[in-house]
């Protein structure tokens, strides 16, 4: 039932996004670079664990004068460490986002365009990570994940030079639905993880989330823009135990208009 | 050019601003715990008191072993210090899955059983009663033969663990052993492993479905709060042999976890008897947890029960006939055990 509330919102949104108009620009973009990840999850270990790994990230936009929708995929696998020696965590990170923005204000600066857009979409992200230790035979302390689904507001900024191009966009956490790990064991199940895509529904106050990026565009030409992105995006919740998370991405990259 | 630069110059100011966000891993995660000797204390206590199964059936009052060992501690405490305190709050557990290792991987477990791996040798099996003839299997988890006479098969199964399918090399040795009227299982020395593994062997021991044990787990922060209780079944593989003539199953006190719930599977068998020591009584599976100073810790998650809600923590598996062999006895080649095995067989017999 929860899954499909959060599915139905999410198709209000982007039927109502098609809806708008007929003169649109779809462009594609790829960018790769570095996700520096810090995380707690006090279900596994209270100390945090953290790494520098590789990151990719695309991009599917469909851009009118009113509006930008857009579709984000990304994806990062990390070996995490602690302040101590003999312990780490395979992580692995995969995220979903969709925004549709509508143009609400147009000003111009320097003689240049700044708009101003508004709206919202949904965001997915399962963080899963395997907390190892090598100190005795078994070699596993546990297995832990966060796996979120929520309806978000949003907001995006676009300073146009005509060939560079400077973007700010955050997006915030209002509902929630977070899976986490149980209290401890499983019966039956000889194991703790048993991933469940969904769990509690949340308000933002309990599991707030923030997504800030910034975004420099240069047109090399009418089809592609080289891109050099900085994204952050925190994370908060508190049951079974508390997780907190957050990442700061240095991204670079290509769009493609198509 | 210089308009290119000032704009770029802008967007870098606009990127420093975001830069305390970079390096405030304090501000956004708390820092780490303290690594102070009282700190690792409490959250050794903590830890346990959250998610230790067995308080209640082990009798253990775990507020009043925390007033008496905190007050042991002080930030002033050595690693040697802090080691020989937590091993003392750790022994009142009295339990074999309640282990602590520091850095080196020296250990420390809380068990206080007798559990004397030298009170069996599979040598002295293989060599004066099996006779040399024997055959290993499933990476060398499997040792079996026939006794001299051979209607009589044994088989030992020195571990339940490693995640590979070694396992279903039991459906073979069934297949070799199915001629012999009686088959001895020897689990002593057995310290567990993976559930599905011992699950997988002891299928090919039923004709119909076995339901031996529950589990339950604590699922809240009062000793008292566990899930519901979950059954284990075995169930026969219809594509694989099995044996339901005579088994005996040989036990002893290094007999442990999965290895016990082998045993409980086979108290369900009214062509099974148990001949040796109790087991273990550590019963479940182990998790580990890390301290700031870098120490494991492992304490059992799940609690076994049977099937009339009995939890044998402490206790283990009480063998139908009790016999134990000595030390000096596996020295020179008599296993006293096996023997008592043997002449109750003879006792079927006539």
């Amino acid at each position: 039932m929860k899954s499909v509330s959060i599915f139905s919102i999410l198709l209000l949104i982007y039927s109502h996004a098609f809806s708008q108009d007929t003169t649109a620009k779809h462009s594609l973009q790829l960018i790769v670079g570095l996700s520096d990840f810090h995380v707690r999850d006090e279900f596994a270990s209270s100390l945090i664990y953290r790494n520098t790994n590789f990151a990719v990230e695309g991009e599917y936009m469909i851009k009118t004068d009113k509006s930008i929708q857009s579709f984000q995929l990304a994806g990062y696998n990390a070996v995490l460490k602690t302040n101590l020696e003999k312990y780490d965590a395979e992580n692995f990170r995969v995220s979903f986002r969709y925004n549709y923005l509508h143009n609400i204000s147009k000003y111009k600066i320097w003689g240049n365009d700044l708009n101003i857009f508004l709206g919202g979409g949904g965001y997915s992200l399962l963080n899963f990570s395997q907390y190892n230790e090598y100190i005795s035979e078994y070699g596993v302390l546990t297995e832990s994940w966060y796996w979120v689904h929520s309806a978000e507001v949003s907001a995006f900024a676009n300073y146009n030079t005509g060939s560079n191009n400077l973007g700010f966009a955050a997006d915030f956490s209002l509902i929630s639905n977070v899976s986490r790990p149980q209290y401890s064991y499983i019966p039956g199940t000889y194991r703790y993880s048993h991933i469940n895509p969904f769990g509690k529904m949340e308000v933002f106050w309990n599991n707030p989330s923030v997504h800030i990026k910034i975004i420099y565009g240069y047109q090399l030409s009418s089809r592609f823009q080289i891109l050099a992105q900085y994204n952050f995006q925190y994370s908060y919740f508190d049951e079974p135990r508390i997780i907190g998370l957050y990442m700061n991405n240095f991204l670079t990259g290509v769009r493609l208009s198509l | 050019m210089n308009k290119y630069i000032l704009i770029i110059k802008k967007y870098l100011l606009i990127l420093v601003c975001f830069l305390p966000l970079i390096s405030c891993e304090d501000l956004i995660l708390g820092p780490d715990p303290e690594n102070t000797p009282t700190n690792n204390f409490n959250i050794l206590w903590k830890e346990f008191d959250r998610y230790y199964p067995s308080f209640i059936v082990r009798n253990i009052k775990w507020d009043s072993l925390y007033t008496c060992y905190s007050s042991r501690i002080n930030n002033d405490c050595t690693d040697k210090e802090l080691w020989q305190i937590i091993k003392s709050l750790l022994y009142n557990f009295n339990d074999g899955h309640v282990t602590i290792y520091n850095t080196n991987s020296i250990y420390y477990n809380s068990s206080h059983r007798n559990s004397n791996e030298y009170e069996f040798n599979l040598d002295v099996v293989q060599s004066i009663y099996l006779d040399r003839n024997f055959h290993s299997a499933g990476k060398g988890n499997f040792t079996y033969g026939r006794f001299p006479g051979d209607s009589i098969g044994y088989l030992h199964i020195a571990a339940f663990s490693g995640l590979s399918d070694w396992a279903k090399d039991i459906d073979n040795i069934i297949s070799g052993l199915s001629d012999v009227n009686t088959l001895i299982i020897d689990i002593r020395n057995n310290r567990g492993g993976h559930v599905p593994n011992f699950s997988y062997i002891a299928a090919s021991f039923t004709d119909k479905d076995i339901t031996f044990r529950k589990e339950i787990a604590r699922n809240g922060p009062k000793h008292s709060d566990f899930t519901s209780p979950v059954t284990q079944t075995i169930s026969p593989r219809k594509s694989s042999p099995n044996f339901t003539k005579q088994i005996i199953l040989l036990t002893n006190r290094v007999t442990a976890s999965a290895s016990e719930m082998f045993a409980l599977f086979f108290k369900q068998l009214p062509y099974s008897i148990q001949i040796g020591d109790s087991t273990s009584g550590s019963i479940g599976l182990i998790r580990g947890f890390q301290l700031p100073n870098g120490w494991l810790y492992e304490m059992p998650d799940g609690l076994t029960l049977t099937m009339d809600d009995k939890s044998l923590e402490g206790i283990g598996v009480v063998p139908d006939i009790y016999v134990r062999n000595t030390e000096e006895e596996i020295f020179r080649g008599y296993d006293r055990v096996l023997e008592t095995a043997l002449e109750y067989i003879s006792g079927w017999k006539k």
